[in-house]
């Protein structure tokens, strides 16, 4: 039967399934070959025809093959990062106009301050870059290096004002839990090229100094309705990187060889005797993971980086659970060909003493972020690799708690945040969109979460409108029903 | 080849399935069964049931409505527009339009046009007529039938000229009915005594048997489980404790008592609105205390009480009735008729809730009920009455000693207000009670003259002796006069009060000041600990001293009263007994809460049930008011229904309602043969598939509403039919003709589910504890796990002993980080409600069978417990394969296990580090008088055997 034809497409998703199974393993029985079962599982999907019922992928020529996104748990302040607003140091202590506020929503957290008294950046700005970028280069001098590779969008916003449903909606398009998150989007749509390692991983990194922390959970990587093996699989600092990774103590490699040779001839005995599909798959299914054991180790043993890499990212990237340790691990897996490598780190939800805690989150990510920028072009990987940097909202100009010239505290802002990308297909030195004075409100060129989904599909050839999986009896995709905008000119 | 199957239109199958290469077009056209998908897939979205989303005014979904806009015309098909606009070439006529990505294929062209040309009949959609007893078809082989099931699947096989698979041994058979009744694998001697038992009727005695054991209810429970979204933390954000499981219990017990499928829906939707509900039908309320909530510092409260109702409504619908009404909270549904009106009128029945948005992060965020253990029983139903008896005393006690408290009153003299307690004459120390107040105006850190009280920091506190106790909070503000006092009782206890209130205290810490406390206007020493009401009366002394200074007629109503409660408070004997007798039992009553279980239940605030239609699904612009009320496409409200949950309950239960028997039994079928006979469990709507043998789900729809929703005989008439004792061996012919095994021509086989997966292990290996219900268990797990994802606080203690090995659905869940080798076998993180699990195959799965500690420590008990019986490897080996296949093995296989085990054995036997280790794992003790060597290579055999295809499958 023609993959393509009529019937083949009512079928449902397993029925297709089934049948190519059927064509693979021939009606006999015979055992697959291992080139066409691989795809079976999962693999070389970018290119692959549609016959296991994905969407054919790319939708046109992808500018990047993988994704790095540094997600900044808690919502990085804008104001003194990215978002210079210089004449705010005449408006110091006082209060916010309310023609700028609008009636805005505040959290529970501030909506009973007496006033909103603008705080102003305490740290130095200055302009950078040929796309002479004005930002804190105090805390960033490393960043500030980059600013050519990199499009800056000031003017993203979103509808959630508090951490969970802000953060969920960012990584799966919807406030309310159950979706998809964008790394099991592109596992299920674009598939893995590395047979041995999961197509989507996600490293959470330790902030050098407590504080600030939000709850981060699984539901961030998790497939939603999408098939479950397209969630993201948490790579551990300590204790084995990936969950049961390794042999029980005692059991040598070549132990669990002959374990599993002999697993597999009772298995294809059973399937002899039942001839049961499922059971040639099950037989894969535990060649894979014997090969992903085999496999992780060398991905995970960093003793072999020279003492360059070292000097790109720092020191601390030594230091397992590191946000630097995660940048150069996040290398080591796009090199192995992991589509997706998501890096969580927490502690930028300040909502007071930004003058100490600000500076020591800058110091996790500066160098490192640099760092590897200039490593994944020295291995040619930076055309193919787009890398994300943001939270999921931005900070209030106006101080939560006490204010002086020294510290104050800024609550959630959902009105406006600035994020960056860089690598494949980003148009770099670009600096799109404006907030008013008060970095309040976007004054051009406002950027949706769902507008930045559509720009990050676009750049993986994938048109979000036609990214559709049919499930709980709705058409859902990433972007969700209300329209989308691609962002043309971040892109190249 | 298939042309039979379109001659015998009564059986509604699904075309595809057969593997045709092109099917023709049937002779007889449904629209149903042909239209309908073509319509809902290509059409609906622009020209159906939504008005906002409606293109051109042209309805599809209604043939009056598409008559009207001259859409066709009934019988030619040359003469419609919607064919010219099919098959057009002119980009700007064509329907469906290049924007809307969607192209129908030239056979969806041609099965339109010939159904305009027989005359587009409409059909309503399948699942809202109310289903009727279909008459049994008529088969070939009528010897094959055990019972009505199988006339239908036959029916089915016949059109397609299939036949059934022989029945599955009996050993097969055992070990299926176990797992499907029971959840858990047989023990190879009751395989056996099946295997023997010759009596005509020996299989139904084994259903019979199997589904009177506990963990039948356990079983069926777990899926119930999964449709309550049911977890022990509360699911957003910080992600707390919740207690919940008596709820979780409760299933289990409703499956075991065999509850009426209708009662145990209406008292899981309404139980607290039954006259004089109990506590167990309070408890199964819970069903609807089991969605996801928060306590986030900040979240907006009318947002979370929107988000709640609006998951009750979508659970509620897909459990019961099979429909996403979910599409509908943000606007009409685009393919079934449920309007945003309906979603909101059927809101409307859980907003009328006492719940708070905001769940506190607490264990027992209200309303909620109290469960005492049997010991407490008695004093708990005392308590509130005594308690009430207490507080009537004193009122009484007041009522007949207020001419001697004004009397009292009159003759005060300011400075003879005092509490009635004995003062202390001399030192006060750690051997006897003592009470110290001060009031004190304190400017830096000192000690009373004498010691006991002081002030440190922000902080006062108590030195008595080797005890000290300190403020919890700063609570002293310098300069400020504040009323500091504590108590001690002369052993162990301590109190502070903080102006008349007693404030947390926390023991321990370091006293450093020494100089004595300045700014001490006043102190008192009793050599008594006095009571709370005292405090509150030293406190207010200097205030009422002022009063009493004013002559008593000259006093106001307040003034009078505030000095009447200091006499009672503090002066009448009578009333200071009174008082002391009823804080000794509130304090009993609060302690004996805090050691309650409780329950999360649902409660009806008063007042009519309403909700505003939320436009966009936006918690914060509200539209019309709507009172509540089932879908309006469906069957009408009983009459005597209440407008409350109750008449939910009662609109859902109706036999009138075309869905909830169809949707139940389609779930109960689910779970023997891995799929519905509706594929999507979930959606019975149009976007749902149709079922597989409609005449068949209609009749057991029937035939379990008749039967008074008796579950335990709807899965007697399933599991003991023909269809379900077939073998599943899968023939090139059924792959190819029935892939999906959609058309039942071969028995289930499926890999288990997460918790069957685990708890197979256990069991095979006698580890399993038959202890039930209780708090959830923590089993092993790899560190770190909750406290990477968690806020401060979220650890995970692993439990000790028998709590390790208890059956899974007694495993503490967190919602926010579910059991890692759970969620890898697609258990849902119960965060939302789930009606159907995935599942899929992943490598790494076979990381968890293989490596994770709870498989590894199952497969050496596993190991020692055949040793011990069978020391003869060869006979170990078939012990093995008894326990964990229930079959003998094969002389093939028996060979490939030995060969494993002379390997691996002279491995471990030359490193015996490597078998001292590996025997290690496992908090249960390993057996030392077996040879390390050769139980290490038992262990791994084992572990294989468990990991094998036929022992992961059902």
């Amino acid at each position: 039967m023609n993959c393509n034809s009529h019937l083949f497409h009512h079928l449902p998703h397993e029925g297709r399934l089934a049948l190519t199974r059927r064509q693979l393993f021939g009606h006999g029985g015979s055992v697959v070959g291992a080139a066409a079962l691989s795809s079976l599982l999962g693999e070389g999907h970018a290119n692959s025809s549609n016959s296991d019922g994905r969407p054919v992928l790319p939708h046109f020529a992808a500018k990047a093959k993988n994704i790095i996104y540094l997600h900044m748990v808690g919502g990085p302040s804008q104001i003194d990062l990215y978002d210079y607003k210089p004449k705010m140091a005449a408006m110091y202590d006082k209060d916010l106009p309310d023609s700028i506020r609008n009636g805005q929503r505040l959290t529970g957290m501030t909506s009973g301050q007496a006033r909103f008294p603008v705080a102003p950046s305490k740290f130095k700005f200055s302009q950078t870059g040929k796309c002479g970028l004005w930002m804190n280069t105090e805390l960033l001098p490393y960043t500030a290096k980059s600013v050519d590779d990199m499009a800056f969008i000031r003017s993203m916003n979103t509808d959630a004002i508090n951490h969970e449903p802000a953060i969920t909606a960012m990584q799966t398009g919807s406030q309310v839990g159950g979706r998809p998150c964008i790394g099991s989007w592109l596992s299920y749509g674009l598939g893995s090229v590395n047979k041995n390692l999961p197509s989507f991983v996600v490293l959470n990194a330790t902030p050098s100094k407590g504080g600030g922390v939000q709850a981060i959970s699984g539901k961030l990587w998790s497939s939603g309705f999408l098939p479950g093996e397209h969630a993201g699989v948490s790579f551990r600092s300590a204790g084995d990187p990936i969950l049961y990774i390794n042999n029980p103590e005692g059991v040598t490699p070549d132990m669990r060889r002959r374990q599993l040779d002999s697993l597999n001839q009772l298995n294809q005995m059973a399937f002899e005797k039942l001839g049961d599909p499922d059971t040639q798959t099950r037989i894969q299914q535990y060649e894979m993971a014997f090969r992903m054991q085999a496999s992780v180790p060398d991905l995970t043993d960093i003793s072999k980086e020279s003492a360059q890499t070292f000097e790109l990212y720092g020191e601390e990237a030594k230091k397992p659970g590191s946000f630097a340790n995660s940048a150069l691990m996040a290398r080591r897996l796009t090199e192995r060909g992991v589509r997706f490598v998501q890096i969580y780190l927490n502690g930028w939800d300040q909502h007071g003493d930004v003058a100490g805690k600000l500076p020591a989150q800058c110091k996790d990510i500066d160098q490192a972020t640099h760092g590897l920028i200039e490593d994944l072009k020295q291995r040619g990987l930076f055309e193919d690799t787009l890398i994300i940097w943001g939270g999921e909202f931005g900070r209030t100009i106006y101080s939560q708690g006490g204010l002086s010239h020294e510290n104050y505290g800024r609550d959630h802002h959902p009105r406006c945040f600035t994020m960056w990308m860089a690598g494949g297909g980003v148009k770099g030195g670009t600096i799109y969109g404006e907030t008013d004075d008060f970095s309040y409100n976007v004054v051009k060129d406002p950027v949706h979460v769902r507008d930045f989904h559509a720009t990050i599909l676009q750049l993986l050839g994938i048109d979000h409108e036609r990214f559709t999986y049919r499930a709980q009896g709705l058409d859902y995709k990433l972007t969700g029903v209300e329209p989308a905008q691609v962002v043309k000119a971040v892109i190249a | 080849m298939n042309r039979q199957f379109y001659i015998l239109p009564s059986l509604i199958l699904i075309p595809a399935l057969l593997g045709a290469a092109e099917p023709p077009i049937p002779a007889q056209l449904t629209f149903n069964r042909d239209i309908r998908p073509i319509l809902a897939d290509k059409c609906f979205a622009c020209h159906g049931f939504d008005p906002k989303k409606r293109e051109a005014k042209l309805r599809l979904d209604v043939r009056e409505d598409a008559l009207e806009a001259k859409a066709f015309v009934p019988g030619n098909s040359g003469e419609s527009e919607i064919i010219t606009r099919i098959l057009t070439t002119d980009a700007d006529d064509l329907m469906p339009p290049a924007k809307s990505h969607k192209t129908l294929s030239a056979l969806e062209k041609d099965t339109l046009k010939k159904w305009i040309d027989q005359g587009a009949t409409y059909e309503k959609h399948w699942s809202f007529e109310v289903p009727k007893r279909t008459s049994q078809p008529a088969v070939k082989d009528k010897s094959w039938l055990r019972n009505p099931i199988d006339a239908f699947v036959l029916a089915g096989l016949d059109a397609v000229k299939m036949k059934p698979a022989p029945e599955a041994d009996r050993r097969t058979l055992a070990r299926r009915l176990s797992l499907d009744l029971t959840g858990l694998p047989p023990k190879p001697e009751e395989v056996q005594a099946f295997v023997n038992d010759r009596s005509p009727d020996a299989y139904e005695k084994l259903v019979a048997r199997l589904m009177d054991l506990q963990q039948w209810g356990e079983h069926r429970g777990r899926y119930w489980l999964d449709a309550a979204r049911y977890g022990d933390t509360h699911g957003i954000h910080i992600d707390n404790y919740r207690e919940i499981w008596p709820y979780r219990d409760w299933v289990i017990k409703a499956f075991n008592r065999n509850m009426r499928f209708d009662d145990f829906s209406i008292e899981q939707i309404a139980g607290d609105l039954l006259p004089n509900p109990t506590r167990e039908q309070l408890v199964a309320t819970g069903f609807h205390r089991c969605n996801i909530t928060t306590g986030e510092g900040g979240a907006i409260g009318e947002e979370y009480l929107a988000v709640y109702a609006n998951d009750r409504v979508t659970t509620t619908s897909w459990v019961w009735l099979g429909l996403t009404a979910n599409c509908a909270a943000c606007h009409d549904h685009k393919f079934d008729p449920i309007t945003q009106k309906d979603f909101y009128s059927m809101a409307a029945y859980f907003r009328n809730t006492t719940q708070a948005a905001m769940d506190g992060n607490a264990k027992d965020n209200k309303p909620v009920v109290y469960l005492p253990a049997p010991a407490d029983e008695k004093r708990f139903g005392e308590l509130p009455l005594l308690i009430n008896e207490g507080t009537a005393a004193l009122t009484k006690r007041r009522a007949t000693g207020s001419k001697a408290a004004q009397a009292w009153a009159e003759a005060l003299l300011p400075e003879q207000l005092g509490i009635n307690a004995k003062t202390a004459d001399g030192e006060l120390n750690a051997a006897k009670p003592f009470t110290i107040a001060a009031r004190v105006k304190a400017t830096k850190d000192g000690i009373v003259a004498g010691g006991l009280l002081f002030v440190q920091g922000k902080k006062f506190g108590v030195q008595a002796g080797k005890l000290i106790a300190m403020s919890k909070r700063d609570v002293i503000t310098p300069g400020k006069e504040q009323h500091l006092m504590t108590t001690f009782d002369g052993k162990n206890g301590i109190a502070l009060y903080l102006d008349g209130k007693e404030t947390e205290l926390v023991r321990g810490g370091k006293v450093t000041t020494t100089p004595p406390l300045e700014g001490i206007t006043d102190i008192r020493k009793y050599a008594q600990e006095v009571s709370k009401h005292d405090a509150r009366s030293l406190f207010e002394e200097a205030n009422l001293r002022k009063i009493a200074a004013i002559a008593p007629e000259k006093r106001s109503g307040a003034q009078q009263s505030q000095l009447q409660d200091f006499y009672f408070r503090s002066i009448d004997v009578p009333a200071i007994e009174l008082a002391a007798k009823l804080d000794s039992l509130t304090a009993e009553d609060a302690a004996l809460k805090s050691r309650t279980t409780v329950s999360h239940i649902q409660e009806e605030k008063p007042g009519e049930a309403m909700a505003n239609i939320l436009m966009r699904g936006a918690y914060d612009k509200l539209g019309e008011k709507v009172t509540p009320a089932g879908f309006s496409a469906l069957h009408s409200m009983p009459a005597a229904a209440p407008k409350n949950r109750l008449g939910l309950a009662l609109w859902l239960m109706s036999p009138e309602n075309p869905l909830t028997a169809r949707v139940t039994v389609n779930r109960f079928w689910q779970e023997l043969f891995g799929t519905g006979l509706v594929r999507t469990a979930e959606d019975f709507g149009s976007q749902g598939e149709r079922p597989a043998n409609q005449e068949l789900l209609d009749w057991l729809a029937v035939e379990f509403r008749e039967s008074g929703w008796d579950v335990k005989k709807l899965f007697t008439l399933m599991v003991t039919s023909a269809t379900y004792r077939q073998m599943s061996k899968v023939t090139p012919e059924k792959l190819e003709r029935d892939p999906q095994n959609r058309l039942l021509s071969r028995g289930p086989r499926f890999r288990m589910d997460a918790e069957m997966i685990r708890d197979y292990a256990l069991a095979v290996s006698e580890s399993l504890s038959p202890k039930m219900g209780g708090p959830g268990t923590k089993p092993y797990q790899p560190t770190n796990i909750w406290e990477i994802v968690g806020l401060q606080g979220s650890r995970y203690t692993q439990d000790k002993g028998e709590d390790l090995y208890r059956r899974t659905i007694y495993n503490f869940w967190k919602r926010q980080s579910p059991p890692p080798n759970m969620e890898v076998f697609n258990a849902p993180t119960r965060e939302v409600c789930t009606v159907r699990r995935e599942r899929t195959n992943t490598p790494l799965q076979a990381l968890v069978t293989l490596n994770d500690p709870q498989f590894v420590e199952a497969a050496r008990r596993l190991a020692q417990k055949v040793l011990r019986e069978e020391p003869e490897p060869l006979a170990a080996i078939a012990a093995l394969g008894e326990r964990v296949l229930l079959r003998p093995l094969s002389a093939a296989e028996t060979k490939v296990v030995a060969q494993t085990e002379s390997d691996l054995e002279f491995d471990f036997y030359t490193h015996p580090d490597r078998a001292k280790s590996f025997l290690s794992i496992g908090e249960s003790k390993t057996d030392e008088s077996l040879p390390p060597a050769k139980l290490a290579a038992f262990t791994m055999i084992a572990s294989k055997l468990l990991n094998l295809d036929e022992a992961l499958n059902k």
